[in-house]
């Protein structure tokens, strides 16, 4: 080896070792270690574990009622979350894309709520959906229009969680809005000339030149509403309450591993369980994505 | 040797010196760690101090508001481990049996404790803790309230008929809002319901198998239901339940926990007091008997100290503090007697304690088995909910608890 190249390998580790070190601690043994868990009997509270092959899977997709109901609370919440909220980012992007006096204020306002912590946005729906005393369904009394459980009824549980959720649009909003300023201002200038109305327009030019950032923000925000754990968990008490209507994957998962009687491997066959999931659907969604990406060329 | 060199050579032995006999210096009394909330630090922090200055055998730090799940997730485990009877099944390999050490220590006095408390955290045979608090179901009440409302205070001759005429008078409304509630209610515990089946005559399992489905546990069921739907004197899941107990607008609280009293004891408008649990049915062997025990970390490098701690956390002398500084109610019969002998007029709030300590021989201790809080919160208590929306009659609710709960049972125990 040449005296440059023992110094191009030496600068090579100096710079990148400590990532690479980072990278091997922090995600390559934690994935290492749930595989191997998920093959014991780990409880977090017994120092002794035996491995118990596939056992965990089979109890999670063969028996687990709870887990099969979480599941499909997920996706129920996952869909809805996730549509609604590219619904309005994109719509909020598009009010947010001209160069209207003041517009810069009106981005902060949108991006605002994504930076206010969860548990404080769980107080405030909680206030606002209150079924006997809250904002909501005072102000439809008022009207005369007699108010719902909201989140202590489990058949509205859910429905108030998704609507709850929807208030962080802000990224996808941010990343459409980037998205939006790229595309040149001439070809809405010649479409106006022809006479095209807004909705051609949106679909004609807009959309596909958007259309491979709108995929990403479709894969980002699925898998964003897939693993959502926070607002459920503070919302449901941290038991998917009432009636399990909330009960999110990511909620029973943490239970599994975290409350009695604390059954680590399980919890990490969940998680693999969980992986091969979004694994699945972030396919799926880049081979749906090939039927409306464009290509730029 | 030149003069500096001396001096470096000097230096360095003084410091290596030094360096080496700290340690030494404090292995003579080894240092065990411990978790405790925040709030009983003022309580605890001077008795424990002045324990460790007195003694040459065991020096407690305490670790106070620590989170002690994530401590032993972490792999390192405070050497003494609060736990208590709904722990110990899956904590049985990592608390250090606790009978030899006991076995040769003349000094424990293990008769003083209540014999149901210590047989609690015994599991296979193995004492894997001491109890330091309990919990028994108690039917809590608002003076004030009862005063206002021209009420005789609950005694322990009241029956649930009692109990639902003074619910019932306790409840005003302002049109169709609450304005105050006859009984709280609590949702989404799996504590509450179990305590109304068992009231009834009803429990969790007959025969090794759930038996939410009996009569006498869907009576219990009904009960509860009814509270709410058909009694109108306590806030359901929709409703205000107008800060509950402790907000001062409830009458009472039907079983309720000794952990709250504190809570309680903070709010100084409250007038508060217990009284024996009323029962719905002759049948019922009692209500809930809960608690809270130290027990020592199996992996800890300081057994015999550790257990030292313990001892000295559940003696007489801190169990005193804990229950005149706390108010939480201790396992020993020598501090119960000793609270027991204060006139009842001068006792602070509750004063009877009649009732709480007589709880200890009516009350039904939980089951000790793993799977027993994962299937009665995860797999129950959803079916409840639903009950209580009206979505499911008691029947069916118990019957559908208790072919869920079998079924899970059937995977879940080893």
């Amino acid at each position: 080896m040449s005296v440059k190249n023992r110094k191009d390998t030496r600068n090579f580790f100096a710079f990148a070792g400590i990532s690479v070190i980072g990278f091997l601690a922090f995600y390559i043994y934690p994935i290492v270690r749930t595989i191997y868990l998920s093959f014991t009997n780990t409880s977090i509270m017994d120092p002794i574990h035996t491995m118990v092959g596939w056992k965990n899977f089979e109890r999670a997709i063969k028996y687990d009622d709870v887990f099969h109901l979480a599941l499909k609370n997920t996706f129920k919440y996952a869909i809805c979350v996730a549509a609604l909220k590219l619904l309005l980012a994109l719509l909020a992007a598009i009010l947010l894309n001209n160069n209207l006096k003041g517009i810069g204020a009106f981005r902060t306002i949108f991006f605002l709520p994504f930076i206010i912590p969860t548990f404080a946005v769980s107080y405030v729906f909680r206030f606002f959906f209150h079924p006997a005393n809250g904002l909501v369904n005072q102000s439809l009394d008022k009207i005369g229009v007699s108010g719902i459980g909201w989140y202590a009824d489990s058949k509205t549980a859910m429905a108030t969680l998704v609507i709850s959720s929807l208030w962080g649009f802000g990224v996808p909003m941010l990343i459409f809005l980037a998205a939006l300023q790229q595309v040149p201002k001439e070809l809405y200038e010649v479409a106006n000339l022809d006479g095209a109305s807004r909705w051609l327009q949106f679909r004609v030019i807009t959309f596909p030149a958007i259309s491979a950032v709108f995929l990403f923000n479709v894969i980002l925000s699925s898998v964003d509403s897939l693993k959502s754990f926070d607002l459920a968990f503070l919302m449901g008490h941290g038991e998917g309450y009432p009636a399990n209507s909330t009960l999110l994957y990511s909620v029973y998962l943490f239970n599994q591993a975290f409350k009695n009687p604390w059954s680590l491997g399980y919890a990490s066959a969940l998680a693999l369980i969980f992986f091969a999931i979004l694994l699945i659907l972030t396919g799926i969604n880049f081979r749906l994505g090939k039927l409306y990406v464009k290509n730029e060329n | 040797m030149n003069k500096s060199k001396k001096w470096l050579v000097g230096s360095v032995a003084f410091a290596l010196a030094f360096t080496l006999q700290a340690p030494f210096a404090h292995s003579a009394t080894p240092t065990v760690t411990v978790v405790m909330p925040t709030q009983w630090k003022d309580a605890f922090a001077p008795e424990i101090a002045a324990f460790n200055k007195s003694n040459t055998t065991v020096n407690i730090e305490v670790n106070w508001g620590g989170a002690q799940d994530q401590l032993i997730a972490a792999n390192k485990s405070p050497d003494i481990i609060n736990t208590g009877d709904l722990f110990v099944a899956a904590q049985k390999n990592l608390l250090l049996d606790l009978t030899p050490y006991m076995a040769k220590d003349k000094t424990i006095n293990s008769k003083d404790f209540y014999p149901a408390l210590l047989n609690a955290v015994k599991f296979q045979g193995r004492q894997l803790a001491l109890p330091y608090r309990f919990n028994v179901g108690l039917l809590y009440y608002n003076k004030t309230l009862f005063d206002s409302a021209g009420l005789a205070y609950p005694t322990a001759k009241w029956t649930q008929k009692n109990l639902i005429t003074a619910g019932q008078k306790l409840t005003k409304s302002s049109g169709t809002t609450a304005t105050q509630w006859g009984i709280g209610s609590t949702f989404g515990w799996w504590g509450e319901w179990l305590i109304h089946v068992r009231q009834s005559g009803g429990d969790w399992l007959q025969d090794g198998v759930v038996a939410l489905d009996s009569p006498e546990a869907i009576k219990g069921l009904t009960f509860f239901r009814d509270k709410v739907s058909k009694y109108d004197m306590s806030p359901g899941p929709k409703a205000d339940s107008l800060g509950g107990f402790s907000g001062g607008k409830t009458g009472m609280e039907y079983g309720g926990h000794t952990g709250n009293w504190p809570g309680y004891n903070a709010v100084s408008s409250l007038k508060w007091d217990i009284s024996v649990l009323p029962r719905g049915s002759k049948s019922s062997k009692g209500a809930e008997l809960a608690l809270e025990a130290w027990g020592v970390s199996a992996k800890t490098a300081n057994k015999q100290a550790a257990y030292e701690a313990v001892k000295f956390l559940t003696s007489v002398a801190f169990l005193t503090t804990q229950w005149t500084e706390l108010r939480l109610p201790p396992t020993r019969i020598s501090v119960a007697n000793a609270a027991l002998s204060v006139p009842v007029a001068k006792r602070p709030s509750p004063q009877n304690l009649e009732a709480l300590f007589g709880g200890i021989a009516t009350g039904m201790t939980l089951p000790r088995t793993i799977p027993f809080i994962k299937v009665t919160q995860e797999v129950v208590q959803p079916i409840i909910d639903k009950m209580l929306e009206g979505t499911l009659t008691p029947q069916e609710a118990g019957d559908q608890a208790t072919a869920a709960a079998n079924k899970a049972l059937s995977i879940l125990q080893p």
